[in-house]
């Protein structure tokens, strides 16, 4: 079994983190009823018996003395963690995973990327080395951050470099907050673009979240449960967004949202953590899903959002699950998928799925999914056998889909406007080891992006023949 | 000079001894000895001549050319040597005293001697009886053995080089590859199984049990023992076959009448090989051993007629030449061979330059090599 | 004699633990005959100081649980079991990438895979040969498999190779799955003696329309490849076996039926296949059955539901094939094998018609029948056919098609070639696919 260690930058990542290690506490506490450490838990927590002072670990089969999360905290302000630190989570973490300052990035890329990134250079790989030591086959690493702020998108991406330096052979998946439109930090385009260029560089994949979309998500919700339409009740146990049964009791702003994205995770890795008749491991996400290095944004949508309390046929109610998968209702970043080219696809399913129902709603949803010429079939799917606390299945889809290019042109059309003007540009410039090269160079990284997106969309809709094959002679 | 001519005297001996353990290894009963082999070289006798009629008639009955009823005694000698008469004419031998019996060669007796029954020995031997005895013995002695395939005959009379024929010819080599491999797996098998029998024999507690099966692997022991002299004697003969072939040049020229030939040149209509077109015949005697009746059929036709002795000066030479004209036969053949190997070779580069030239022209077009 | 198998990878340790259970369940069902069940048993199991069944398997991944579970179904089996010490796992799959498991864990590993199955070979006393099972979509059955029947084809020469192969679903389970596919098979061609070929999706059909299954699970899938390779593989009477069961099945399959080197491909169909509680209200006859499984052949249909029964063997003039539509499936060579009840008085001369054959194989070659008095696996009369024909070549032709679309683009390539896979080497493999194409599409004329 291998094991993942989580890396959450900034306030948005510490929150999302926060909130991943509560529901995943809560999925294994109602999976694992017999209390004993099991590989699946060993993905994600080391089982430390603090008798032992350094902390010595136990191994898989034993008790549960005191379960510790694979995870390292980076913020450059105290809240947060602190926060998490004061909570009921406290037990998960010690000092050791932590590293925080007092004085923020002030919403400055180049503060978080450039000055914590060398002064804290060292402390952070010694963290994550420490993180990797404990991992007997240490697989991926998952970093959360938000792209608008400082912290998160200069340091995170930081970090990032960091990874690639210490372990090339780990996978990178990244989860990215990308700020909405209506942003207020008016960095944000800034931030955003030059953390992009070192996404593009050096993760293996990343999985944008949009604020906008989870609020979206959030509301319809809240709309249900408040008695939109007759007759369905939404069960307030639901894991999507309900912070109910783990260990935090309150829930806060953001909470929410949060429990959208920590969901996300626990169901890309639940093939990598339980059994099920067809596995899909994490290092099979890239390999599927990134046909070209550089074009690995996957779109993530997630079904079902809600559980209704009103039984419906389940074979019915199971196809509609597929259906939602591929509905704007359901993604996780606005985007228009169906519109444009899907490069590939994966259909990430848990629960008490069979084969034939993959194969019956492959074949019905196909005709109105446009894919890439030379991908036609482009589908990977997993089934994983234990499904989410208080679901009987559900699904996450991850496409790799060129309508990521809209978001990406419009936050290139907003770091513009901005840039034009030289709009607090002297901030950033006077940050030591931050140029004006940078800028270009992170818009040309952008608009590349853009192109190559472009050159595929160019395909759509025309008929392209099968490539000459090679002939043999006789 | 005389020590040398006693050497090959025991050396003969010797060779013929070889013979006669082969012929006893292939299961043939009462084969005579060498000293009877050298008696009948001079004529032998009565008691001789009955030694050859057994062991002439123990081969063609074991090679089917002749059979008896049930009873399996024929019903007088000269029925019997009839019968046998007729097997060796069947089998190609074609000398007068097989057609005497009808002049009643007896009363002639000079023209007739264990000589004769010695030549037309040599004349089974020659044609390939040997190997057909070996081979039924092989098979009868080798259980494990596989049948042989019957597509073996197939591709020798049907092979064209077209491509459908190649690609047969592709699955019986495949084939034959297989079964290679199965016979090998076999053969291991049975070796381990030996071995654990003969560990196990080695041991004092054999239990009574497997007395009912350790008699099965006795026999299959004996078999095994017995083939493996089977082709003890058959490689033993090979290497000094030719030593028999001159002596039996010897006994040929000893044979002072040449009626044995003559005769056999006469009777065109009777024999259905002289019938047959005379190129084919002499294609068929060039593939035998070394063979003293190849010579003598050989006789006024065919490529190799200036190397060979005439019927008159054969009557004359007292020591046999050196060189024996099969032997010349076979360098010609060596000759046309190495002559059509370079046709070939010639053939073959050219094809290849003008595939290369085809290619050439042809772009996108991937060769792959055979 | 005796096969070991190998099985690689999630598909081939799923589709191994099936075949053992069908062939122990066959072998061990109490109104069978004693030599067949111990002839049975000795092909596929030895027993250990307790008297267990142990199959004599080698289980291989790069990750552990499907291994586990796979142990675990066969040990709460209570009929049969795999040994404690003859698997070998990883921690981390091979990320469906064949590079990954051909260039890295193949070599890596390979050391201890060639210990345990040195192992399960000196326990036999006569060793057949190989099976090996994979996938061919994945990463490790398709890579380390691949890397692993390399290094048995060095060390045990003599010895027969099958290759079972899975072959994914049309529509997508891996999306590099043609890829995986092409380099395995150019590989493979090499190296094996024969490759048998089951599809998902001609399976997944006999699921849903013959055994009527609602929720077609993996399980069910691999149910009914197991029961299909289960009557090839349990003994049989061959034609010159004079009523001793066959000694090489490995060895006398290959050779009745992979005789050219440039022709390895093999498919299986059976009849009938129902589900289990409609076959006590049924009744089968010889050439009842016969008739559907030719018609079968040379349709080219896997089933006996949706066979074209217009489909007739063309006549010498009309000999030509096109890729598209349905066309009369020419076969190399075929093997029947018959089992069950009055076996021997089935009449098999349709296959032995020379118009089901291809021109240059005459059908006393191309035709071999086994026979077994003993039924198999609850059906009192059931017919195989194992068949070199042209009936994967669409299927294939399908697969290279899309990987070289693939290629053509250079999608994906990078992957391959953080492991050691360069474009050149995809070149040859595809040359090597094509050739195969090329020799089946020829066949015909």
């Amino acid at each position: 079994m291998t094991q993942s260690v989580i890396v959450q930058v900034g306030q948005c990542g510490n929150q999302i983190g926060c909130r991943f290690w509560d529901l995943a506490l809560r999925e294994h506490a109602h999976v694992n009823k017999r209390g004993v450490y099991d590989e699946a838990l060993s993905s994600f927590f080391r089982n430390v018996d603090s008798r032992i002072s350094d902390g010595g670990a136990c191994g898989v089969g034993e008790r549960i003395q005191h379960l510790k999360a694979r995870a390292v905290l980076v913020d450059m302000e105290e809240g947060v963690v602190n926060e998490i630190l004061q909570g009921p989570l406290r037990e998960v973490f010690d000092s050791t995973q932590l590293l925080t300052d007092v004085s923020g990035s002030g919403n400055n890329w180049a503060v978080g990327h450039m000055t914590y990134g060398s002064a804290y250079r060292e402390q952070i790989v010694d963290k994550l080395r420490k993180a990797a030591e404990h991992c007997d086959c240490l697989q991926c690493f998952f970093l959360i951050h938000s792209m608008g702020g400082g912290t998160g998108s200069g340091l995170g991406t930081k970090v990032l470099k960091l990874l690639e330096e210490e372990f090339p052979d780990v996978c990178r998946i990244v989860t990215s907050v990308y700020p909405s439109a209506e942003d207020d930090v008016i960095t944000s385009p800034y931030n955003s673009v030059l953390a992009m260029k070192e996404l593009t560089e050096h993760a293996d994949c990343v999985i944008p979240v949009e604020n906008q979309s989870l609020v979206d998500i959030v509301n319809k919700i809240k709309y249900m449960s408040d008695g939109g339409k007759p007759g369905s009740v939404i069960k307030r146990d639901s894991a999507i967004i309900s912070g109910r049964g783990g260990l935090s009791g309150a829930e806060k702003p953001f909470d929410a949202m949060n429990n959208i994205v920590a969901n996300l995770l626990l169901n890309i890795t639940s093939s990598a953590r339980f059994e099920g008749s067809l596995n899909m491991d994490l290092n099979e996400i890239a390999m599927n899903l990134v046909p070209f290095p550089r074009l690995h944004y996957l779109v993530p949508s997630l079904t079902p959002l809600y559980t209704l309390a009103d039984v419906n046929v389940p074979s019915r109610r199971l196809d509609q699950m597929f259906s939602d998968a591929f509905s704007k209702n359901h993604q996780l970043i606005r985007a228009d998928p169906k519109h444009s080219l899907y490069l590939a696809c994966a259909l990430m399913v848990r629960g008490n799925v069979q084969v034939s129902d993959l194969r019956r709603n492959i074949e019905r949803l196909r005709p109105s999914l446009p894919f890439v010429s030379w991908n036609q079939e482009g589908w990977k799917t997993g089934l994983c056998s234990v499904p989410p606390v208080g679901h009987s299945h559900s699904l996450l889809a991850l496409a790799n889909n060129t309508c990521l290019k809209s978001t990406f042109v419009e936050l290139s059309e907003r770091f513009t406007k901005l840039y034009r003007k030289k709009a607090h540009l002297h901030h950033y410039l006077h940050v030591d080891g931050m140029e004006q090269s940078c800028f270009s160079e992170a818009v040309t990284s952008l608009s590349s992006l853009i192109e190559e997106y472009d050159h595929l969309d160019a395909t759509k809709g025309k008929i392209v023949l099968d490539a000459t094959r090679l002939s043999i002679a006789t | 000079m005389q020590r040398r001519k006693a050497s090959v005297n025991v050396e003969v001996k010797q060779v013929i001894g070889t013979l006669c353990r082969l012929l006893t290894a292939t299961g043939l009963d009462a084969v005579p000895t060498p000293e009877t082999f050298r008696r009948a070289k001079f004529g032998g006798g009565l008691e001789v001549e009955g030694q050859f009629w057994q062991l002439l008639t123990n081969i063609l009955q074991r090679t089917g050319v002749i059979s008896f009823e049930a009873g399996g005694q024929p019903r007088g000698d000269s029925e019997h040597r009839k019968a046998v008469a007729a097997g060796l004419r069947q089998t190609g031998c074609h000398a007068d005293w097989t057609y005497g019996r009808q002049t009643g060669e007896e009363e002639e007796g000079k023209s007739f001697s264990g000589r004769d029954l010695l030549l037309a020995l040599g004349w089974l031997l020659a044609t390939g009886t040997l190997e057909a005895l070996l081979t039924q013995r092989v098979q009868q002695l080798d259980k494990l053995l596989l049948t042989p395939l019957p597509v073996v005959s197939l591709v020798s009379s049907e092979l064209q080089f077209d491509s459908s024929s190649l690609r047969r010819l592709q699955w019986l080599v495949g084939c034959l590859r297989h079964q290679r491999r199965i016979l090998l797996s076999m053969l291991e098998e049975r070796t381990r199984k030996l071995h654990t029998i003969c560990s196990a024999s080695l041991s004092p507690t054999a239990s009574s049990s497997s007395n009912q099966s350790s008699t099965a692997l006795k026999e299959d022991c004996d078999r095994l023992r017995q083939l493996c002299d089977l082709l003890e004697a058959y490689l033993n003969w090979k290497p000094v076959e030719n030593v028999f072939w001159t002596w039996m040049d010897s006994v040929m020229d000893c044979h002072q009448t040449p009626s044995f030939a003559k005769e056999s040149l006469h009777t065109p209509s009777v024999c259905q090989h002289n019938s047959q077109r005379p190129e084919k015949c002499e294609d068929m005697l060039m593939r035998l051993p070394t063979a003293q009746t190849c010579r003598v059929r050989l006789q006024g036709k065919g490529p190799v007629r200036d190397h060979s002795y005439t019927a008159e000066n054969f009557q004359g030479s007292v020591e046999p030449s050196d060189i024996l004209p099969a032997s010349q036969a076979s360098q010609l053949l060596l000759q046309t061979e190495a002559l059509l190997l370079q046709k070939r070779d010639r053939l073959r580069l050219e094809n290849r330059l003008r595939l290369q030239e085809v290619i050439g022209e042809l772009e996108g077009l991937v060769l792959i090599p055979p | 004699m005796s096969v070991v198998t190998l099985q690689l990878g999630q598909c081939g340790n799923q589709v191994g633990q099936e075949l053992y259970d069908v062939i122990c369940s066959d072998a061990q069902d109490a109104q069978r005959r004693t030599t067949h069940t111990t002839v049975s048993c000795e092909r596929f199991f030895h027993q250990n100081k307790h008297g267990d069944l142990v199959a004599r398997a080698v289980l291989i991944d790069m990750e552990p649980k499907v291994i586990k579970q796979s142990m675990k179904k066969a040990a709460d089996s209570g009929r049969w079991r795999y040994g404690d010490d003859s698997h070998f796992s990883q921690k981390q799959g091979s990320g469906n990438n064949w590079a990954n498991g051909f260039c890295v864990h193949g070599p890596r590993h390979i050391e201890v895979v060639e210990e345990l199955v040195r192992r399960e070979v000196e326990r036999c006393d006569r060793l057949a040969g190989f099976m090996t099972m994979m996938s061919v979509a994945g990463g490790t059955g398709s890579g380390v498999g691949t890397y692993v029947t390399q290094s048995l084809r060095d060390a045990y020469s003599k010895s027969f190779i099958l290759n079972h192969l899975t072959w994914p679903y049309g529509t997508g389970e891996v999306i590099v799955q043609n890829y995986n596919s092409v380099l395995t098979l150019a590989h493979l061609y090499q190296l094996s003696d024969a490759i048998l070929v089951h599809e998902n999706d001609t399976v997944h059909r006999i699921c849903s329309q013959l055994l009527n299954i609602k929720h077609i699970s993996f399980s069910d899938v691999n149910r009914v490849i197991a029961h299909q390779l289960g009557s090839v593989l349990q003994p049989a009477l061959t034609a010159d076996s004079h009523g001793v069961y066959s000694r090489n099945p490995l060895g006398e399959l290959v050779s009745s039926l992979a005789c050219h080197p440039e022709y390895k491909l093999l498919s299986v169909c059976t009849i009938p296949q129902m589900p289990s509680s409609s076959i006590a209200y049924s009744t089968f006859s010889w050439p009842g059955l016969l008739k559907h499984l030719r018609q079968m052949l040379i349709s080219n249909s896997k089933m006996e539901d949706g066979i074209d029964w217009q489909m007739r063997p063309p006549s010498a003039s009309e000999r030509t094939r096109s890729l598209t539509g349905a066309s009369f499936n020419t076969s190399l060579a075929n093997l029947l094998i018959l089992r069950g009840k009055d076996v021997y008085s089935a009449e098999a001369g349709g296959f032995e018609d020379p118009a089901l054959y291809t021109s240059w194989l005459s059908p006393e070659t191309a035709f071999t029948r086994w026979n077994s008095p003993v039924p198999f696996n609850k059906y009192e009369k059931s017919a195989t056919l194992v068949s070199n024909s042209q009936a994967l070549l669409k299927p294939l032709d399908n697969m290279v098609r899309k990987a070289w679309n693939m290629f053509a683009s250079r999608a994906y390539i990078h992957q391959y070639i953080r492991f050691g896979i360069s474009e050149e080497d995809f070149l040859d493999s595809f040359t090597s696919v094509e050739q195969v194409i090329s020799s089946y599409t020829q066949l015909c004329n």
